[in-house]
């Protein structure tokens, strides 16, 4: 509307009378009319359901998630028996999946970095061992990479009375590999927290180098300093206490191995599958991103004098992770979701304990939607979590 | 696997979904269709596999055909359907089968908590172990402490055997996958110091390991089993039919008629074969 002509402003504020032609209420109505029909659609399930659910006599409701579990889980984190309760039980395989989801994600991403660059390698060997490793690993479905894997890990290993003990302390059978790791010391703790410090100083060095590179240009010796406070807090606090060096040894003790850590064959296939696997779809990600960013970059880095390292710091990475995270978030969510195929060959993930506390309970649709919901908060976390530093990464356009 | 959880949330769906399909006797709704459909095992030898003609073989699934003909009077009017542990009472629950012979043992829990009935049992099983004759020092159950388990998931024997090391106190550590061969491979593999099932499965499974002579059955039995054909809570004519389907067939057995003898049996002067098979008439006992 122009200003300075009230008359036909006021005509067809006039003409426009009939307010249900009015886009904006049009528009809220629709809306509302949407929303209903999607209400009264997710009523109908769920009244249907509890009615179905009534006439056949089937138990519904989250009650059973207090009463004793009465099976026992294969490997936990936390302190778990038969005599405790589905949530408990519950508990442990969300914890499980954590576990295989986070070493998973962490191994892949390095692993499949690596892939990419020596994919992109000058030397001819190397990029063609990569490109072979891709194409196969991405070819075969991954549920036949964890059984050849779980069966490579219990047929090929021996027994535990005749365990391989390629190092000393370190043994492999078809029960697992079991370490040796050392007993537990308060110095532990003071270690710990020294490393915490460690984090910290480094992390005001950086800025402070930053910041007085800026100002004079000088550069300081960030990433040798960091490493050394990172490595020798902890050591001086080790060396201060005592350098208390008592190991836990694994020792065959009727079946099975007792003390040391054990990595069950169950989790060392699914990791194992899940990593090799999803790190050749990485690895193309990050070939892709590394591609993406123009040859005249690198050259015009090099121009300034940038050593080959700083080109790749400063200037290839910072670039390329802008068209790597995106893609790189929906792997890592493939990879937490594909974990779910633990079930197949034995690791007690989620998945598995929630389908035999659906069994034992007979509660299917409670089961179901608990292993939904699970799944989805994984998923949105990651994708906060990658958003967010996504979003941190493409600030560094110009 | 993950086809088994697709199928399983696509049972929730259909439970959400349908309205009145259940609401009917399940005889109208099998006769309208033309055949029953039986949820069987599919994996189990002496119980429900077919064998390598393709060919449907074993006691549940010659339940399945004892109640084909009994609505129909022929025994080919019958679908089988596969399910594993984990699928099945979910199958049975949003009428993806009418009736379940699939060695799933009767328990108070299933009865009330799952919304069905069970009809006759049709095998008396218990649990047992087995285990490889290398391991010279199990000759008992209660030698198995701190032993590692291969077992089916969703199982009464997931349930029976912890319940049994914590009555004992021993130790345990569960190996639980889903599918029945992948789990033996694992056991012969020597991934497990024991496989516990029911005493019925652990000898078919032994009847196809490797070496079958590497393996002995303990003779502890650890718990009652007894295996019966399932139908949904509610349906009492559906339940008489299934019921009376099994009695029939026991009963034939212990009168000595078979499939082979049948019209030999007809001139039989036995007065109960007679009953039985209808040569005098109007008396159903």
């Amino acid at each position: 509307m122009k200003k300075g002509n009230p008359v036909i402003s006021a005509e067809h504020t006039a003409q426009r009378a009939a307010w249900f032609n009015d886009p904006k209420i049009r528009a809220i109505l629709y809306q509302i009319a949407v929303l209903g029909i999607v209400g009264l659609l997710g009523y109908y399930l769920f009244h249907n359901t509890v009615e179905n659910l009534k006439r056949q006599s089937i138990a519904t409701g989250f009650g059973f998630l207090n009463k004793e579990a009465s099976f026992e889980v294969g490997e936990s984190l936390i302190s778990y028996s038969a005599a405790d309760p589905y949530i408990r039980a519950l508990l442990v395989g969300v914890l499980n999946t954590i576990k295989v989801a986070f070493i998973g994600v962490v191994l892949t991403i390095i692993l499949g970095t690596f892939l990419g660059i020596a994919r992109l390698s000058k030397n001819w060997l190397v990029s063609k061992l990569a490109a072979v490793y891709i194409e196969v690993m991405q070819d075969i479905p991954i549920l036949l990479q964890l059984f050849f894997w779980y069966s490579f890990f219990y047929d090929i290993l021996p027994s535990p009375g005749e365990a391989l003990e390629p190092l000393n302390g370190v043994f492999m059978s078809n029960r697992g590999l079991v370490f040796a790791v050392p007993e537990w010391h308060p110095a532990y703790a003071t270690m710990a927290m020294a490393f915490v410090a460690g984090c910290i100083a480094v992390y005001f060095m950086r800025r402070w180098a930053r910041k007085r590179q800026e100002r004079t240009g000088q550069i300081f010796p960030v990433f040798t300093l960091s490493l050394g406070i990172m490595i020798g807090l902890p050591l001086a606090a080790w060396l201060l206490a005592g350098a208390p060096l008592k190991m836990s040894f694994p020792e065959l003790e009727g079946f099975n191995f007792k003390g040391g850590l054990n990595m069950s064959p169950e989790f060392a296939a699914l990791l194992l599958g899940l990593v090799l696997y999803t790190a050749a779809f990485v690895a193309e990600i990050v070939r892709a991103g590394i591609q993406a960013i123009g040859k005249g970059q690198t050259e015009a880095a090099m121009a300034i004098g940038l050593k080959p390292g700083q080109v790749l710091s400063l200037v290839i990475l910072p670039q390329a992770l802008r068209v790597i995270i995106p893609p790189l978030t929906s792997q890592m969510l493939n990879l937490t979701k594909n974990s779910s195929l633990a079930v197949a060959i034995g690791f007690p993930d989620f998945v598995s304990v929630a389908s035999t506390t659906i069994n034992q309970t007979g509660q299917a649709i409670e089961g179901i939607s608990l292993i939904m919901v699970v799944y989805l908060c994984f998923s949105l976390l990651t994708s906060l979590f990658m958003n967010w530093y996504n979003k941190k990464m493409a600030l560094v356009e110009r | 696997m993950k086809l088994s959880k697709l199928w399983l949330l696509v049972m929730a769906v259909v439970v959400a979904l349908s309205g009145v399909a259940f609401a009917g006797p399940t005889l109208d709704n099998v006769k309208a269709k033309g055949f029953v459909q039986v949820g069987v095992n599919g994996e189990l030898f002496g119980f429900g596999k077919p064998d390598e003609k393709g060919v449907w073989r074993g006691l549940d699934v010659d339940t399945g055909r004892a109640i084909a003909a009994a609505v129909f009077g022929d025994a080919s009017k019958i679908k089988f359907i596969p399910l594993t542990a984990v699928q099945r009472f979910t199958g049975l629950q949003s009428g993806e089968v009418d009736v379940l012979c699939r060695n799933a043992t009767q328990t108070l829990g299933r009865d009330t908590e799952l919304g069905l009935d069970f009809a006759q049992v049709n095998y008396y099983d218990g649990q047992g172990f087995l285990v490889s004759k290398k391991n010279k020092k199990i000759k008992k159950a209660k030698d198995l402490n701190g032993a590692t388990v291969c077992v089916l998931p969703g199982t009464t024997t997931e349930l029976n055997v912890a319940d049994y090391f914590r009555e004992n106190k021993m130790k345990m550590k569960p190996v639980v996958i889903e599918s029945n061969a992948e789990l033996a491979k694992a056991f012969f593999a020597g991934r497990c110091d024991v496989l516990t099932s029911d005493a019925s499965q652990l000898a078919g499974t032994r009847a196809v390991a490797p070496k079958p002579d590497d393996y002995i059955i303990l003779p502890d039995i650890i718990s009652k089993e007894p295996l019966a054909p399932a139908v949904r809570h509610g349906d009492n004519q559906w339940k008489d039919i299934v019921n009376y389907a099994v009695l029939a067939m026991i009963e034939a057995e212990d009168l000595g008629i078979n499939s082979k003898n049948v019209d030999e049996m007809l001139k039989s002067a036995t007065p109960a074969v007679q009953r039985f098979l209808g040569v005098t008439p109007g008396q159903h006992r």
